[in-house]
């Protein structure tokens, strides 16, 4: 019972308080719980329920503070993920409507990349533990999805008659591959979102799947964009290098984040 | 005078008796105000700290493990005689009221 209530209060204190401002909160706790052995019920009338509890040390200004760098990094990872979804494409449109001269792609990645790096930057000495369960299985689950995404788009580029031809050529095929796209990219982005969550709760380590599945995100965005590019005077080719630069990016701040 | 001002009063009161480890704190203040969670004491504990009117430090105890410690700062102790003033002037107006 005593190890259920300090199990809520720690994901509770990590959720709502700074992480230094968390260990030293819990810490406290610790001591509390153990100088008097109580059940469950007795802990919950006395210190009350584990998130009221750590609500009551929050200090506001840095939850919103929090609360916003969240929200941030979750819109810049859901914006395009959540394309296939009712409404999803049309919130794309709307967005790309106003900054249609700029890489939305890569200012997407690049706020999330930014965003993430500095708010769970190391803040102490010292060498970390091993790298959680979960996250390497995770970062090789995104960097499958973006071998599909390169994949769509090396067979696009290399065809010479273009990428509406190519899709025209392979109706059956071709009508599946931008939904395959789109669902493995919303539903890749969840876990990305998940790991967002768990770098606040867990480890700050699990950015680096937030990190490439923003890097996903964006590969899979760019590359419908060179499916469904109806100039004439273009070519697919001409977007690799663009996508390039989206996946290098990517990959260097994944790398980061594990760091 | 709010209920927070006084467990702010009792709190710096306690501690100007002496250095005490957080848990005797919380479990005096709860026996005193048993309707008041341990939570909500350690919460206005922490935001002592926070201000500047206490501070922690750890101290051992012998044979056991190191404790985290609370005592009052200069500061907390101008706040301790202002709220007890306020304290004192609220008591003189109640008894002059008829409160007792």
């Amino acid at each position: 019972m005593k190890k259920d209530y300090f199990t809520q209060l720690t994901r509770a204190a990590r959720w709502l308080l700074p992480p230094e401002e968390a260990r030293e909160v819990l810490a406290e706790y610790r001591d509390i719980l153990d100088a008097a052995p109580r059940d469950g019920e007795s802990l919950r009338r006395d210190l009350g329920g584990p998130v009221e509890a750590m609500r009551l040390v929050s200090q506001p200004k840095l939850y919103h503070r929090w609360l916003a760098a969240f929200a941030v990094m979750a819109a810049c990872l859901l914006l395009p993920a959540a394309a296939p979804l009712p409404g999803g494409w049309r919130l794309w449109g709307f967005f790309q409507q106003f900054l249609y001269r700029f890489p939305v792609e890569l200012m997407l990645l690049s706020a999330g990349l930014g965003v993430s790096l500095v708010w769970f930057r190391r803040r102490e000495a010292g060498k970390e533990g091993p790298l959680p369960r979960g996250v390497t299985p995770l970062l090789a689950l995104q960097l499958a999805g973006m071998a599909v995404a390169w994949s769509v788009l090396y067979l696009a580029a290399v065809q010479p008659q273009g990428p509406m031809d190519f899709l025209q050529a392979h109706a059956g095929l071709a009508g599946h591959i931008a939904d395959i796209l789109l669902w493995m990219g919303f539903l890749l982005s969840l876990t990305g979102l998940w790991a967002l969550v768990q770098a606040r709760l867990a480890d700050r380590r699990w950015r680096a799947v937030y990190a490439l599945s923003l890097t996903m995100t964006a590969l899979v965005m760019a590359a419908l964009s060179v499916l469904w590019d109806m100039r004439l005077d273009g070519s697919p080719a001409d977007s690799l290098p663009y996508c390039a630069l989206l996946t290098v990016l990517g990959l260097a701040g994944t790398g980061v984040s594990l760091c | 005078m709010l209920k927070k001002d006084l467990l702010e009063l009792c709190l710096l009161q306690v501690l100007s008796r002496g250095d005490q480890y957080g848990y005797e704190l919380l479990r005096q203040l709860h026996d005193g105000f048993p309707d008041t969670q341990e939570s909500a004491v350690y919460a206005l504990l922490r935001g002592l700290c926070r201000d500047g009117f206490t501070e922690q430090y750890q101290g051992a105890v012998s044979g056991g493990p190191a404790r985290k410690y609370y005592r009052l700062t200069p500061a907390g102790a101008a706040k301790h005689a202002q709220l007890l003033e306020a304290w004192r002037s609220l008591k003189a107006t109640l008894e002059a009221l008829g409160v007792k």
